[in-house]
């Protein structure tokens, strides 16, 4: 089956992303696929080149870049939330005069439409809530 | 001359008047007349009453409603350049987008 | 037939959620046929703002609700046992949803090709 993930919840303050991360882990060693794994509301964060989490717990942003790299999935983060909360590329950085940029590298910036073309094309959408 | 970003955006958009439109358009490549003020009126007026700066194909089915039924996207595009939508909403004031359009 | 049905469960004024919703309903409704299903703490977005939101402070977001038509959504959804719940059945109201029972509601799931949930 091919799955599209919905991704809502903040990185350490809910446990949507580790939900979601296993899920989809899950999916990939049972055969699935994963069409596209998109970031919404305050999962963009998870994004954030800047996060030092505490050694002896799990690192998200790794832990997702990984799973990305072994499995070649599209990492697509929404813009308007990325805005809002301030994760940026080199060129939102630049379109919104900032003077840096944090995107971690696997992940990539785009809009709503991408959520909804994945919806579309998968078999299902599996949303992890706020 | 109230501040513009570096795409020409209003840095704030409260600081929107008629004289500040005829610059940005100016900037743009667009003189106004009759008929761009009549648009430009329509998409404050939508933005003001929903909240909501309309996408391309809401844009037209207001246009064709509220102020021309033969309304067309060529004709926006003629009357707004290649950017229509865009740059109509850079001289409407509107708020800047977060996406690319 | 409904393609994507968008479930909102998020209240207005705790958080950015509702709003974020919002939009990523509007942005189905440009892809493909949607519907809008308000439940739980989602059905207390519909309720009309009573305060003057002053500008910039908190958008008044739900004002875009009467929108929808234009954005070609005409099917626009209200857990009935929130309603009551919520006694939401006497209040002025942004707009007014067709009201599903829970038998409705498992009907419309089934029916819907996709469920995003909010």
């Amino acid at each position: 089956m091919n799955f599209a993930l919905n991704i809502q919840g903040s990185p350490y303050t809910s446990n949507s992303l580790w939900s979601a991360l296993h899920f989809a882990q899950a999916c990939l060693n049972e055969g699935h696929r994963i069409h596209r794994v998109f970031f919404y509301h305050d999962a963009v964060l998870v994004a954030n080149a800047l996060q030092a989490p505490p050694q002896d717990e799990m690192n998200l942003t790794t832990a997702w870049q990984t799973l990305g790299q072994n499995f070649e999935l599209d990492l697509c983060l929404c813009v308007a939330s990325c805005l809002r909360r301030g994760i940026l590329n080199d060129s939102e950085a630049q379109r919104f005069e900032k003077t840096a940029s944090n995107l971690a590298p696997g992940f990539n910036i785009s809009g709503l439409g991408q959520l909804i073309e994945a919806s579309l094309v998968s078999d299902r959408v599996i949303s992890f809530g706020a | 001359m109230a501040p513009r970003d570096r795409e020409g955006f209003l840095v704030s958009p409260a600081d929107w008047t008629p004289e500040i439109a005829e610059v940005i358009a100016e900037d743009l490549g667009v003189a106004l007349f009759t008929q761009h003020w009549a648009i430009i009126d329509l998409l404050r007026a939508y933005y003001a009453q929903y909240g909501l700066s309309p996408p391309s194909r809401v844009l037209m089915t207001l246009l064709k409603r509220e102020h021309d039924p033969e309304f067309s996207s060529i004709a926006l595009m003629q009357l707004f350049g290649g950017r229509a939508r865009r740059q109509l909403a850079q001289i409407a004031g509107l708020p800047k987008p977060s996406d690319c359009d | 037939m409904t393609e994507l049905l968008f479930i909102l469960s998020h209240p207005p004024g705790a958080s950015v959620y509702a709003q974020e919703a919002f939009d990523a309903a509007l942005a189905g409704s440009a892809f493909s046929n949607i519907a809008i299903l308000f439940v739980g703490a989602g059905c207390l977005q519909l309720i009309q703002p009573k305060l003057a939101v002053e500008a910039h402070e908190r958008k008044d977001f739900q004002r875009g609700f009467k929108a929808l038509a234009d954005y070609d959504v005409h099917d626009v959804y209200g857990c009935e046992d929130s309603f009551k719940q919520f006694g939401l059945h006497n209040q002025a109201l942004v707009i007014q949803p067709t009201l599903l029972t829970r038998v409705d509601i498992s009907a419309r799931l089934k029916g819907a090709q996709r469920v995003l949930c909010f």
